[in-house]
């Protein structure tokens, strides 16, 4: 009897023994540590499955990277404010989906754990990013990247540099898709620059880029990125030189400048209700850019046209709207298929794409 | 004739504390008023009361014939002024300014004074003697050139009825005497006076009337020469009092000493 | 001999010579800040502008549409919002400061900026356009003082008292919806909207809507100047005033009126700015004395020119606009801490 349970301990023992040693096994394989757009290092999972996109940008990005699947929780508006994003990914309706995520507001840890998170999208928040160390989820600084592009390959590198983190985290497809979206960037920038490198001064028109609340047209961008990207398209930037992510500038600065050409940022509530406002309200009367009906709304897709990876497309755009005679060949249609196809996997209608550029409203599926 | 003041079964009670119970009280024209009594018998309550500050629970009061009640701030701040014991002002106002506060009852609600009214109050200044300090800061004179100053504001209503809360307490002797001097021109002049006071000797060359209260109530009642006895004397303030009289210059002058025992 | 002495007592502290200094200087610097801009326009184009436009000169414009509007319609109305503000900003503290008998009393001190905050914020998170926000901030800012009044009553009269508890319970309260609301607020866009209409602007006033902002500040102010005296009688304490014959119940209702009007109307269109209300009645103070009789007048002359001075500093400074409420705390409180040491926290 005894040496019965003398023999069972052992067993025990031995089968403890080797199965630890199986579990740490295992565990080596399984995380790796990357730096993240802040220059922390975080140590992540090898291949998330479960993908919190919580900066706005985020969730276009992983989707266009081929990572639709991998996605364990967005922000409630990437389901439900941008037209584009439930018909080019059908199942995001059904995504988990959290409220109240901005740059400086506390989240709730808890909520992430409930999804099953085991990679976090996030921002620059020290605090926050803090909390989900503490909980145990990766957490990754996208969207942070503070410097000014000098030069066009400064600006090449800068525009990718989220992607590119992005698609080595995701790693396999990805990585291709990335190849290809940084390729056609790049055909992009170049083919641009060779018809506007040698534009005179005199010839660039004068753009004034808007964020907007409300009707207020004089939110806008310190200069930053938009700068070269203007440059770029054979135009040139005024924007006010400091104050903060989204100084105002007052009505006489605006009159001052006088720009020709206006952009209105989807940033604030309705960007076609300050077109509206701006064509009827006699402050704007002597402005260039109402005279000559210059003022557009920037598109908007699965996010923002200009934010995440379809600024590659929106330069297009940008560079029809301020040199129409340069780019007449362009067909912006058919770049939208293109681009939706290609990146989005998704068979773009000619109607689709010509709601696209006129600035499509969904109301029924909106949720402002 | 009417009393100009006529306090009839007056009870107020602070919360749940009864301070006055049933008082009686008629007082006319010109007459001078001396209530007297220990701390907390309700002599500055009854004053209060009858300036309309507390809300009776029982009893009546009638100024001028007329409830007390039916006069607006303004009228009867035209009939009545009340000189507060001093106190310290929280802006530092010239004394002309503060002096000139009293015409208020007389001006319109959007109306400041005029130049007659400034004049006014600076008359009124010079009549007690007061006029060095008009363009002195409040703040900086004296306790007793303070007081002096709320007289002559109080004047400025040109009341006829003023009360008086304990006009001489933080004074020391020579602007006692100073006021008591300035209250008896005032009553030569008319104007009714209603004033409480610690010190009973006051009362003899000032008082026509005097009432005496004990808590809650009177001790006694009426013109001085009856009531200002060693018995009532005793009875309200707890300890014995000791009336003397002496002749000097062929004037009878009283005075009263508590006696100081083992 | 005795005349002259009573004459030389009875002349006013602040003598017609220095009144009208105060007020030449006032209208001076409102008349330069539309000679300053973003824009460079010449002197003799912008008096031009002027004569044609308000005075009905004939004079053909030999200058751009764009310089027209910016100076009859940014910088004309500009300069007149700054002016209304500041001087009703600092009537109402100086009002406020008489009628509380403390010197650390700010218009603001009855729950009116929290209140109308609140009111801006849901306004702009429900994208309401700007005259709606404007609309709601307005009611929200009087419906803050009205919770405050009543929840300071005690049978007929609400004690002073118990007005700055009730006002501290109020504001405390509104704030807290505040926080609410900006914490339940969209991040990306409605809550900088918040942040920036919060921090103050001078610059959101059309000139159609300046007769909406300029008239009730005007109306009040003006009752305000009509009973500075009694502010004299109030300050001595409430029950030596009503035993002076003053009302005191009627003459808080009115200046709590008239001050909750200024105030909700400049939160309204103009967002919050404190540290106006809270200095300058205290600089008038030293300047002309503490009878309100020339407090008033003074508090609106210099809070004219203070915010008209700060407002330019703002627009001027750079392209970006300096949101104003940032600017009066950074200058008005270290000239409040100045003063407060040289006057040893007293009123003279």
């Amino acid at each position: 009897m005894k040496r019965n349970s003398a023999l069972v301990i052992v067993v025990l023992f031995l089968m403890a023994v080797v199965l630890t040693g199986c579990a740490s096994g295992d565990n080596q394989a399984t995380t790796r540590t990357i730096t993240d757009m802040a220059g922390n290092k975080v140590e992540i999972p090898v291949s998330p499955q479960k993908i919190a996109t919580m900066t706005g940008p985020s969730y276009e990005m992983v989707f266009m990277l081929g990572g639709k699947d991998r996605i364990g929780l967005v922000r409630s508006d990437h389901a439900t404010g941008y037209p584009l994003a439930l018909l080019t990914n059908p199942d995001l309706a059904n995504y988990p989906t959290i409220k109240g995520v901005g740059p400086q507001t506390p989240v709730n840890v808890e909520q992430f754990l409930n999804a099953g998170v085991d990679l976090v999208l996030y921002y620059n928040n020290a605090a926050e990013l803090e909390k989900f160390k503490m909980a145990g989820i990766p957490a990754v600084v996208i969207n942070a990247i503070t410097t000014v592009p000098a030069t066009t390959e400064e600006y090449l590198e800068q525009s990718s540099a989220n992607l590119k983190l992005l698609s080595e985290i995701l790693g396999g497809e990805a990585v291709e898709r990335y190849e290809k979206w940084h390729a056609y960037l790049r055909k992009n920038v170049e083919l641009i620059a060779e018809r506007t490198k040698d534009i005179k001064e005199e010839d660039r028109p004068v753009v004034y880029w808007g964020n907007t609340w409300g009707t207020n047209i004089l939110s806008s961008y310190s200069r930053g990125t938009r700068n070269i990207e203007m440059e770029l398209c054979g135009a040139t930037l005024v924007a006010p030189e400091e104050g903060g992510q989204f100084p105002e500038i007052n009505k006489e600065q605006l009159l001052e400048w006088d720009p020709d050409i206006i952009f209105v940022d989807n940033h604030g509530n309705a960007p076609e209700l300050v077109i509206e406002d701006m064509y009827a309200n006699k402050n704007w009367e002597s402005l260039s850019a109402v005279k000559n009906k210059q003022l557009y709304r920037v598109p908007s897709g699965v996010f923002f046209m200009d934010k995440g990876s379809s600024n590659a497309l929106l330069l297009l755009w940008l560079a029809k709207v301020i040199h129409p005679d340069l780019f007449a060949d362009i067909d912006m249609i058919k770049e939208l298929q293109y681009y939706y196809s290609t990146f989005y996997d998704y068979d773009l209608s000619e109607e689709e794409a010509q709601r696209i550029l006129e600035g499509w409203v969904d109301e029924e599926n909106l949720v402002r | 004739m009417q009393p100009i003041v006529s306090v009839s079964n007056l009870s107020f009670a602070y919360q749940n504390k009864q301070v006055l119970r049933n008082i009686n009280l008629d007082i006319y024209e010109g007459e001078t008023v001396c209530l007297l009594g220990p701390n907390g018998c309700g002599k500055t309550t009854l004053l209060n009361c009858i300036h309309n500050t507390l809300h009776i629970q029982e009893g009546k009061i009638l100024i001028c014939g007329r409830d007390v009640n039916t006069y607006s701030v303004t009228e009867l701040a035209r009939l009545m002024g009340y000189v507060f014991q001093e106190h310290t002002a929280p802006f530092p106002y010239t004394s002309l300014e503060v002096v000139r506060m009293g015409r208020t009852p007389h001006l319109g609600f959007f109306q400041s004074p005029s130049k007659q009214d400034t004049e006014f109050a600076y008359s009124i200044m010079e009549e007690l003697g007061i006029a060095h300090l008009a363009t002195k800061r409040y703040t900086n004179i004296s306790g007793g050139e303070r007081q002096l100053v709320l007289i002559a504001r109080t004047l400025c209503q040109e009341p006829k009825i003023i009360l008086f809360d304990e006009p001489t307490s933080h004074l020391d002797y020579k602007n006692q005497a100073l006021v008591l001097h300035i209250l008896k021109k005032l009553s030569q002049r008319g104007i009714t006076i209603i004033m409480t006071s610690h010190f009973p000797n006051h009362v003899w060359n000032l008082g026509d009337k005097v009432a005496m209260m004990g808590y809650g109530g009177f001790v006694a009642m009426g013109n001085v020469e009856e009531v200002m006895t060693e018995e009532n004397l005793s009875r309200t303030y707890g300890i014995d009092v000791h009336i003397y009289e002496v002749v000097k210059n062929g004037k009878i002058e009283r005075f009263c000493t508590p006696e100081i025992g083992l | 001999m005795k005349k002259t002495d009573t004459n030389k007592i009875l002349e006013p502290t602040v003598s017609t010579k220095r009144w009208l200094l105060f007020i030449a200087i006032t209208f001076s610097i409102f008349f330069v800040s539309l000679f300053l801009g973003r824009m460079t326009i010449s002197p003799e184009t912008v008096l031009k502008i002027l004569g044609k436009n308000l005075l009905m000169l004939p004079i053909e414009p030999d200058w751009e549409q764009s310089i027209e509007i910016a100076v009859m319609r940014i910088r004309l109305p500009r300069a007149i919002i700054a002016s209304f503000v500041g001087a009703g900003l600092s009537m109402s503290g100086a009002a406020f400061q008489g009628m509380f008998h403390n010197p650390l009393v700010s218009p603001f001190i009855l729950g009116v900026s929290a209140g109308a905050s609140v009111g801006a914020a849901l306004g702009l998170v429900m994208e309401q356009p700007l005259v709606v926000v404007q609309i709601i901030s307005f009611c929200f800012g009087i419906l803050a003082v009205v919770l405050t009044y009543f929840t300071a009553r005690i049978y007929k009269t609400t004690p002073i008292l118990m007005l700055v508890l009730a006002g501290t319970v109020v504001s405390a309260f509104f704030q807290a919806m505040l926080s609410l609301i900006k914490f339940l607020a969209d991040t990306e866009d409605k809550l900088p909207a918040i942040t920036f209409w919060l921090m103050g602007s001078m610059g959101s006033v059309n000139i159609e809507d300046l007769l909406f902002a300029v008239l009730p500040m005007g109306i009040s102010m003006l009752v305000l100047f009509l009973v500075r005296w009694r502010l004299n009688v109030f300050s001595m304490g409430e029950q030596e005033a009503r035993s002076l014959g003053l009302n005191t119940e009627v003459l808080k209702i009115l200046i709590i009126v008239c001050t909750t009007l200024i105030t909700a109307t400049s939160v309204a269109f103009c967002g919050v700015i404190g540290w106006v209300g809270l200095v300058i009645p205290h600089l008038c103070r030293m300047l002309v004395g503490p009878d309100h009789k020339n407090l008033i007048p003074a508090t609106f002359l210099m809070g004219a020119a203070y915010l008209l001075v700060i407002d330019n500093l703002c627009r001027l400074l750079s392209a970006a606009e300096v949101p104003i409420g940032i600017l009066t705390a950074v200058i008005g409180a270290p000239i409040f801490a100045y003063l407060l040491r040289k006057t040893k926290g007293g009123w003279n």
